[in-house]
């Protein structure tokens, strides 16, 4: 095991609500190593996103980080000034998003945009930036990075944006890039593009990459080790093809289960009933109990701790043969 | 059975941007069979949503015939479509946004029956909560919100929405890709059902290739507004023939990360055309791994082949 990149403790984030508090996040552990590919699935509502910005300290009010530490490199990221945060973000850890044109200015070229990344973090010269913006341009993949240099978003296709979104990303090379649902809004042929340059990114800078996804197929793909997150928390962790193959948490297994569509005769997908519970009204003990097949009254009284080793669940079945012989 | 309940020929639109020609749906021709799923599937652009729009009357068509159970709606005044109207539903992808948020669930869901004229208001009523419970939704659900649902939730009401007047065929444009995963099963398998109980067909679009080669009979691959390969579903997938259908199957990612490893990464290069630009020859040469002179001039024509597969490529 190399030295943890990213290491989540006890990460806590609430929003304050008029209707009670929504337990966004609940006290979420994550482990990163150097260089590789961690992806945090979860649906909607399961508090991956705001896992993710609480990682970046990017939560907006009425969100707040209540507990925990976020350690990237050793530095606890939650004691740092406002100002040593600033340095972090782009230069050490950046982030993309599903929409790049929202995240891109409209406004200003690709080039001065990725220009704009380097020189606020390095003190290098106008010429010297173009470049390394050029540079980045060709890295990403973008063809004709010279006429690309001077176009503006809106000029380029939505696999060509995510690629510029990617050349911002890494302009300073960070040693995380947190990748936050970076190919859903994109068509199948462009995501197996991103993928690949991702890939490639990862084992050419050595990027660690917190890859944040609804998408188990995404998952497949990029992933080395993966969390499951369900109501704010952490359900299952483990290697990639460990949780594929073996998942120990019934959530996990369900929705392995509902994409995995092979049965030819039945012509009926597995489904999980019911939905995601509001965080502004957890039920008791398991979050997942009431969707659960296997839930007994003791899922019902306490969460369930989470195992311990490398491929771990926190549910009272995990170490057992009880879910096998369902 | 198997009569034809919906056969499209050489439907054509075109839209004009910033002042070019575009064409958005070139000469398609597709059949949709009584009670049978077809697929359509195809990236960003590819014009099945235009399609799905043409086939509603949404839109006018340039072109073409779209035959619904022997006779061309597009002929048809707005009076003569209405009895249509109800026999063709559609649901769509986003439910937010096709609900009127200002109407309780269970007058949205009586709408089609007032615009169709059926029944009184008790009749109405009543249909409204066997919908309802179809879809298994309680009886409350008619005196909520749109807002005060979940999207899956949503989605089942507009199942409803599109079965109440029992039409012969209902258009799926991206349905169940807004939807969580574990929210999607259901949805996809509440379709199938009611499907089969009612005997209903329906034209499933949806970039999502493994929900298609799960629900469809049958599938069609459009690329640029082109139909470009039709075959069996199970066909389709075991023997891609054009070169652009390969490639979008070899693009799903793998189920496990040990089918990505073992997998060969067959990655399309570059993106779709803008349509105003639309190549000559086949609409697929430039991305083509395979093409040949005539690519650049021919245009493939869709021909049948054996056992119901039809493609539209020189060199297949």
């Amino acid at each position: 095991m190399s030295a943890a990149l990213l290491e989540v403790r006890g990460l806590t984030t609430w929003f304050e609500t008029r209707r009670g508090i929504a337990r966004a996040v609940n006290g979420v552990n994550l482990s990163l190593a150097a260089g590789q590919a961690l992806a945090l699935v979860g649906e909607s509502g399961s508090g991956k996103s705001v896992t993710a910005s609480s990682i970046l300290r990017l939560v907006a009010p009425p969100g707040r980080i209540v507990a925990g530490e976020v350690l990237l490199e050793g530095t606890d990221l939650l004691t740092l000034s406002a100002a040593q945060m600033r340095a972090v973000r782009g230069r050490r850890v950046a982030m993309i998003f599903q929409d790049p044109s929202a995240a891109l200015n409209p406004v200003q070229t690709i080039g001065a945009q990725i220009v704009e990344a380097i020189r606020l973090h390095r003190d290098v010269s106008a010429s010297t930036a173009r470049a390394l913006a050029l540079d980045l341009l060709d890295r990403v993949q973008i063809p004709a990075p010279q006429q690309r240099f001077g176009d503006y978003p809106h000029r380029l296709s939505g696999g060509m944006r995510q690629r510029a979104m990617i050349a911002i990303a890494i302009a300073c090379e960070p040693a995380l890039l947190i990748a936050d649902e970076p190919t859903t809004a994109l068509d199948v042929t462009t995501q197996a593009q991103i993928l690949d340059l991702l890939r490639r990114l990862q084992s050419s800078m050595g990027l660690g990459i917190l890859l944040i996804t609804h998408d188990l197929g995404v998952v497949a793909e990029l992933a080395d080790t993966v969390a499951v997150m369900y109501a704010g928390r952490i359900v299952e962790h483990g290697p990639a093809m460990s949780v594929f193959e073996a998942p120990r948490h019934p959530y996990t297994a369900g929705l392995l289960a509902c994409q995995n569509n092979d049965d030819a005769v039945l012509r009926r997908l597995m489904e999980i009933p019911g939905t995601v519970p509001s965080l502004l009204d957890l039920p008791t003990g398991c979050a997942f109990a009431p969707r659960c097949r296997h839930a007994v009254a003791a899922c019902r009284a306490g969460v369930p701790i989470m195992g311990t080793g490398d491929h771990a669940a926190a549910c009272l079945f995990a170490n057992t043969e009880h879910m096998a012989t369902h | 059975m198997n009569a034809p309940l919906l056969e499209l020929r050489h439907v054509t639109k075109h839209f004009t941007r910033g002042g070019a020609r575009v064409a958005a749906l070139e000469s398609v021709d597709l059949t949709v069979l009584r009670s049978e799923t077809l697929g359509l599937v195809g990236e960003s652009g590819c014009g099945k949503s235009t399609l799905a729009r043409a086939i509603m009357r949404l839109i006018p068509l340039d072109a073409g015939e779209i035959r619904f159970d022997g006779v061309d709606l597009t002929g048809l005044s707005r009076q003569s479509l209405t009895p249509y109207r109800a026999r063709l539903q559609m649901v769509f992808q986003d439910p937010h946004a096709s609900f009127n948020p200002r109407l309780t669930l269970g007058r949205a869901l009586e709408e089609p029956l007032i615009v169709q004229r059926r029944g009184d208001k008790a009749a109405r009523r009543e249909s409204v909560l066997r919908e309802l419970d179809r879809v298994g939704l309680g009886a409350e659900f008619a005196g909520r919100f749109p807002h005060e649902l979940s999207g899956g939730q949503r989605q089942r009401v507009a199942i409803a929405r599109a079965l109440i007047l029992r039409p012969d065929m209902i258009i799926c444009d991206e349905a169940t890709s807004a939807l969580d995963v574990s929210v999607r099963a259901q949805i996809i398998n509440l379709l199938q059902d009611l499907q089969g109980q009612l005997g209903i067909g329906s034209l499933f679009i949806s970039h999502d290739l493994s929900v298609v080669k799960h629900i469809a009979d049958r599938v069609a691959v459009m690329y640029l507004g082109r139909v470009v390969e039709l075959a069996p579903r199970a066909r389709l997938w075991r023997h891609p023939q054009h070169p652009y259908t390969r490639a979008l199957l070899a693009s799903v990612p793998a189920r496990t990360p040990r089918q990505a490893r073992e997998r060969a990464k067959v990655i399309l290069q570059g993106d779709p055309p803008a349509l105003a630009e639309q190549p000559t020859g086949c609409r697929f040469h430039p991305r083509c791994p395979v093409a040949v002179a005539r690519c650049r001039t021919d245009l493939p024509r869709l021909r049948e082949g054996a056992d119901g597969h039809s493609v539209a490529c020189h060199l297949a």
